[in-house]
């Protein structure tokens, strides 16, 4: 109970309770849950004396639709890729509102700004960033090694081993593999065989 | 005497049409694509088919034009900032698109790819040693 009076008044004196409402539920486990209403509405928990951003899926969806409505290029150091908004880039984007005073909606609509200025978003446009998943098209290779053949010559599209398509005109087969919820589709032209390549160019 | 040391190591398809890899390429964070592309450590550029442009919605012309020389003679392509994605590493990088929608080949070559990254290839044994520079 000590605890939760902590918490509550670390949250009463929180810069962040100046967006936010919230109430307290008391009966989980001697843990506190506040549910918080701070620009986009994200929730956050807390788990003893440490603040844990945690962001539930259909708020995530909403972060990722207005990022991808608005084309916004979320800075490098909080996203690789859109389709991969994840808790702890949404932790990231809460944390640096947080640390400037900022609503999130105000720190989108700031990308947006930047990007309508031709400013460079990116940090350091130049560095070479580790990303947390390594990327391993070993399914799709495996799916090219056995049915290459019967695809000479014309572009194939896959999902990991799952074939989607295949023909003179990728474009249509990537359009409807995205509808239909595919993050990254594997996009290849088939190569003859019998024509060996040289490289080389200027 | 020298060591270099690399933190991944990558087989890549014994395939007699080159050095083949797979990477991630996107524009502002949306829409990525995965691909097939090679290696070419003879290339000034990376050079991509114009296809790919349009599957990242990028407007080809709207680039920096180059004309680029090549064994066969010249051809035409424009510049475009992307974010390529190999292995666990990502960057920002200049690469060229093919004009003529039937360029035939996509190549990953030294500006945008090989002034990135450190790499070391083991050919015989279809192996690619990889570190970032920091």
């Amino acid at each position: 109970m000590m605890r939760l009076q902590k918490n509550r008044k670390f949250y009463a004196n929180n810069t962040v309770t100046k967006f936010a409402r919230f109430r307290m539920n008391e009966d989980i486990d001697k843990r506190a849950r506040v549910n918080l209403s701070y620009g986009n509405s994200f929730v956050n928990k807390i788990e003893e004396d440490e603040i844990k951003w945690i962001v539930s899926s259909e708020e995530l969806n909403t972060v990722k639709k207005f990022v991808v409505d608005k084309s916004i290029q979320i800075p490098k150091s909080f996203i690789s890729f859109v389709s991969e908004i994840t808790v702890g880039i949404a932790e990231g984007i809460l944390t640096h509102c947080k640390e400037n005073e900022i609503s999130a909606e105000e720190f989108l609509n700031g990308i947006i700004e930047k990007k309508k200025k031709k400013v460079p978003n990116i940090e350091n446009p130049s560095e070479v960033r580790k990303v947390a998943e390594k990327l391993d098209l070993n399914k799709s290779l495996e799916w090219l090694k056995e049915n290459r053949q019967n695809h000479l010559g014309k572009w194939i599209i896959l999902d990991g081993n799952n074939f989607i398509g295949s023909g003179e005109d990728p474009r249509p087969f990537v359009e409807k593999a995205r509808k239909d919820g595919v993050k990254v589709p594997f996009v290849n032209f088939i190569e003859v065989d019998s024509e060996s390549f040289t490289g080389g160019w200027l | 005497m020298h060591t270099l040391t690399f933190d991944e190591r990558i087989k890549y398809p014994d395939d007699k049409q080159g050095i083949n890899l797979e990477v991630n390429i996107l524009k502002d964070a949306i829409n990525p694509i995965s691909a097939i592309v090679k290696l070419d450590t003879g290339s000034t550029f990376c050079i991509f088919q114009r296809v790919y442009a349009d599957l990242i919605d990028i407007e080809v012309e709207k680039g920096e034009k180059e004309i680029i020389r090549s064994a066969k003679g010249n051809f035409t392509a424009y510049g475009h900032e992307i974010t390529i994605r190999f292995s666990n590493l990502e960057w920002e990088a200049i690469v060229y698109f093919a004009q003529d929608e039937s360029f035939p080949v996509s190549v990953l070559g030294r500006n945008g790819f090989l002034n990135k990254i450190d790499i070391a290839v083991i050919d015989y044994e279809q192996l690619l040693y990889l570190k970032s520079h920091a």
